[in-house]
C-alpha cells in the first residue's frame, strides 16, 4: 500500500512540477503567466494529435506528440508575450482569454478532426521503464524507479532549472528582472527580450506537461482535461515560495493529495466518492490561506515593463 | 496584486471614441481572427456570419432565446463588473451562479407551499445569499491572506461542481430518476414565462425559454449603476479599486471593500442560477451554468464595465449563442464550441489591443478634426 501510494504520489506530482517549473522561471522574470492552465491544454491537445497521427513510427510517435505540445505551449506563450509584454497589457485578463481561448479552439479543433464521438481513442503512449538494478531496490524501488520517461524527464529537470536560476548569470539577471527591471535594464540587459524568453520557456514547459496527461498518464484526450492542474501549479509556485526545489516539495504535496484521494475513494469510509474529489482543491485553497507570503513575491511581479521607464 | 483596472485606460481618447469606436474594433478584430478559424476548418465565414444573424434575429422565437441568454450574461457581468471596479477579477461566476440556482432550487423543492407572491422574494434572496457566500470565502481570503483571488475563485468553481455532483446524486435526486436531477418543482413554483405574460397583455409571442428573469437583470443594471456611482459603498469601493494605498490615507478601508465588492459580485452571478432554475429548468439539474459565467468577464470587458454596455454587450453575446445554435445546426464542421473561442477572443482584444489600436485610433481622430475645421 505505501509503495502504491508513493509511485501514485510521483505520478501525480509530475505533471504540476513539469508546469511549475517553468512557471518558477517567467514569474522570477516578473511575468504573472495565468494561461499557463490554457497552454497546458493546448499541450495535452497536440500531444495527442502528434502522436496519433505518427503512430505508424510505433515508440516514436509519443516523442514527437511531445515536441508538439512543447512548440504548441511555446507558441502559445509567443501570444501572450506579444500582448502582455510587447503591448503591455493586463496579464492576469491576458491569460484568462489564453485559457478560455485554449478551451474553445482545442474542442472545435477536436471535434472537427475526431468527430463528436472521437476515434483518438489509444494513441501511442510513454511505455513505463523499469530501471534496471534500481527499481529492484525493497519498498521503495518499484514506487521510484518503474516510471514513464516524463517522469525521470521532469524530475531531472529539477535541478537544471535550479542550478540555471541560481548559478549562472543569466539566472541572475533573470531574477532581477522580477525585482527591479529598471536596475537590470541599466546595466544593459534587454529587460522585454528577458521576459519573453523566460515566458517561452514556461510555455514550452506546461506544453509538456499537457503532454504527460494526454499520452503519458492516460492515452487520450478530453475537452477540458487539464481540470484546473496550471491553476494549482501556480498555488505550487506561491506555495513554493518561487524557488525549484521548494516548488518540488509542494508538488508532491499536491501529488500526495491526489494519490491519497483515490486510495480513500477505494476504501470509501462511507464517505461519497465526490467528495473526495475535493480534496486537491481544498488543499489549494489550505495551502493559498495558510501562507501569507506576498512581500517574497518578486517585486516587479505582473507589472508590464515599458521602454520610456 | 495586478492593477486590473488600469487595464481599461480612459486617456486620450473622447468617451464616444472609447466607449463606442475602442469595442467595436475589438468586436472586428475578434471576429476577423474567428473568420480565419473557420475558414481553415473549411466553411465560408460569410456564410458563417449570415446563418449567425438570420439565427439571433431572423424570427420571433430567435428574440426570445437571444435575449434569454442575454439575461444570464447581463447578471455575471454585472457580477464581474462590481468586483473589478474594486480591482478584482472575479473569475468565480461560474461557481457563484451554481451555487446561486442551488439557493433558488432548495427554496423551490421545500417551501412550495407558500403562494408565489412570498416564494418568490425567498427564492431571490436565497439565490443572492448563497451566491454571495461562494464568493465571499475568496473575497475573505484575498483580503486576510493575500490569496490571489483568480486562483481562489477558480478553486470554489470546482468546488461548486463537485459539490453539485455530490448533491444530486446522493441527496437531492427524485428517486425515480436515472439521471442525477431533482424532481420537478410544483405547478406554480415558477418564473412567469414572456410568453405567459406579454399574453396576458394580448401580445402574442412564442414560447422561449424567456422569462421575467430579463426584465429583473435590466432592473439589477440600474441598481448596480445606482449603487456604484450614487452611494457611499460605491464610492469607497471606486476608490480602492482606482488607487488603494490612497484609499487608505481617506480612512477606507481595502480589506473591507474586497470582502463587500465580492460578496455583492457573487450575489449578481447567483441571480443566473435563478434564470436558469426557477425560470427555465423548473429543476435542479447539472451543468446548467454552461459557461454563462466566464462569458460574463468578456461581457463586462467589453461593455467598459458600465451597466448600459453590458447590456448591450449582452444582448451581442446573447446573439452569438442563439446564432452559435443555429450554426453547428447548419454547419455540421462548426461546433458551438467556437461561441467560446470568440470570447476568448474579445477578452484578449480588450485585455491588451486597446494598446495596440489606440495609436492608430488617435491620430486618424486628430487628422478628422482638423479636416473638419479647415
Amino acid at each position: 500500500m505505501f509503495e502504491d501510494i508513493l509511485s501514485a504520489t510521483i505520478r501525480g506530482a509530475t505533471p504540476l512540477l513539469l508546469a511549475a517549473l517553468g512557471e518558477v522561471v517567467s514569474q522570477r522574470a516578473g511575468v504573472l503567466n495565468i494561461g499557463i492552465e490554457g497552454m497546458m491544454l493546448i499541450g495535452a491537445f497536440f500531444g495527442m494529435v502528434g502522436s496519433f497521427y505518427m503512430a505508424e513510427f510505433a515508440v516514436f510517435a509519443p516523442w514527437f506528440g511531445l515536441l508538439m505540445a512543447g512548440l504548441s505551449g511555446l507558441i502559445a506563450a509567443a501570444l501572450f508575450a506579444l500582448f502582455a509584454i510587447r503591448f503591455r497589457g493586463d496579464q492576469v485578463i491576458i491569460g484568462t482569454a489564453m485559457t478560455l481561448l485554449a478551451l474553445g479552439l482545442t474542442e472545435v479543433i477536436y471535434q472537427r478532426l475526431f468527430g463528436v464521438t472521437g476515434i483518438a481513442q489509444g494513441v501511442p503512449a510513454f511505455p513505463q521503464i523499469d530501471i534496471p538494478l534500481l527499481s529492484k531496490i525493497p519498498y521503495v524501488g518499484r514506487s521510484l524507479f518503474s516510471h514513464n520517461i516524463l517522469v525521470y524527464i521532469t524530475f531531472l529537470l529539477l535541478p537544471c532549472v535550479y542550478f540555471f536560476l541560481y548559478h549562472t548569470q543569466l539566472g541572475l539577471r533573470i531574477r532581477a528582472c522580477g525585482e527591479h527591471p529598471k536596475a537590470i535594464a541599466t546595466t544593459g540587459s534587454n529587460v522585454l527580450r528577458l521576459r519573453t524568453f523566460c515566458l517561452l520557456f514556461a510555455g514550452a514547459m506546461a506544453g509538456m506537461a499537457g503532454a504527460y496527461l494526454s499520452i503519458a498518464d492516460v492515452p487520450y484526450f478530453t475537452p477540458g482535461m487539464t481540470v484546473g492542474r496550471g491553476f494549482i501549479a501556480l498555488a505550487i509556485v506561491i506555495f513554493g515560495k518561487w524557488h525549484p526545489v521548494k516548488a518540488c516539495g509542494a508538488a508532491l504535496l499536491f501529488g500526495l493529495g491526489s494519490a491519497l484521494d483515490a486510495r480513500f475513494q477505494a476504501l470509501g469510509w462511507g464517505i461519497p466518492y465526490q467528495l473526495w474529489l475535493m480534496l486537491p482543491y481544498v488543499l489549494c485553497l489550505a495551502v493559498m490561506a495558510g501562507f501569507v507570503g506576498r512581500a517574497e513575491a518578486p517585486l516587479a511581479l505582473g507589472k508590464p515593463y515599458g521602454e520610456s521607464e | 496584486m495586478p492593477d486590473v483596472a488600469a487595464a481599461v485606460p480612459e486617456g486620450g481618447l473622447p468617451r464616444w471614441a472609447a466607449n463606442g469606436v475602442l469595442p467595436l474594433v475589438n468586436l472586428l478584430a475578434a471576429f476577423v481572427v474567428a473568420g480565419i478559424v473557420i475558414l481553415i476548418i473549411g466553411e465560408s465565414p460569410v456564410q458563417a456570419l449570415l446563418v449567425l444573424i438570420r439565427g439571433a434575429f431572423g424570427f420571433p422565437e430567435a428574440w426570445g432565446y437571444t435575449l434569454y441568454y442575454a439575461t444570464n450574461f447581463i447578471f455575471t457581468a454585472l457580477a464581474v463588473s462590481v468586483a473589478l471596479h474594486c480591482g478584482l477579477f472575479n473569475i468565480g461566476g461560474e461557481g457563484q451562479g451554481y451555487l446561486g440556482g442551488l439557493g433558488v432550487g432548495l427554496v423551490c423543492l421545500f417551501l412550495d407551499g407558500l403562494p408565489l407572491v412570498l416564494l418568490l422574494p425567498l427564492a431571490v434572496a436565497a439565490g443572492g445569499l448563497f451566491g454571495a457566500l461562494w464568493a465571499w470565502v475568496p473575497g475573505y481570503l484575498q483580503a486576510r491572506r493575500g490569496s490571489h483571488i483568480v486562483i481562489t475563485t477558480i478553486m470554489f468553481n470546482f468546488l461548486a461542481a463537485t459539490l453539485m455532483v455530490y448533491l444530486l446524486v446522493n441527496v437531492l435526486i427524485d428517486p425515480g430518476q436515472m439521471s442525477p436531477q431533482s424532481r420537478t418543482f410544483a405547478e406554480h413554483v415558477r418564473l412567469p414565462a414572456m410568453h405567459e405574460v406579454l399574453g396576458w397583455l394580448g401580445i402574442a409571442f412564442p414560447r422561449t425559454p424567456l422569462n421575467m428573469a430579463f426584465p429583473w437583470a435590466l432592473v439589477c443594471g440600474v441598481l448596480v449603476w445606482i449603487f456604484i456611482w450614487h452611494t457611499r459603498w460605491g464610492y469607497e469601493l471606486r476608490t480602492v479599486g482606482a488607487n488603494s494605498t490612497a484609499a487608505v490615507y481617506a480612512g477606507i478601508s481595502p480589506s473591507r471593500n474586497t470582502v463587500r465588492a465580492m460578496a455583492i459580485s457573487g450575489a449578481l452571478a447567483g441571480m443566473m442560477g435563478l434564470n436558469e432554475v426557477m425560470g427555465v429548468n423548473h429543476r435542479l439539474l447539472l451543468n446548467f451554468t454552461a459557461g454563462y459565467g466566464f462569458v460574463g468577464i468578456a461581457v463586462s470587458l467589453m461593455g467598459r464595465n458600465h451597466p448600459l454596455g453590458i447590456v448591450v454587450a449582452s444582448l451581442l453575446f446573447g446573439a452569438l449563442y442563439q446564432g452559435g445554435t443555429e450554426l453547428a445546426f447548419e454547419m455540421p464542421k462548426v461546433s458551438r464550441e467556437l461561441v467560446v473561442v470568440i470570447q476568448g477572443l474579445v477578452i484578449l482584444f480588450v485585455g491588451a489591443l486597446e494598446y495596440l489600436f489606440r495609436p492608430v485610433l488617435l491620430p486618424w481622430l486628430r487628422r478628422r478634426r482638423r479636416l473638419a475645421a479647415e
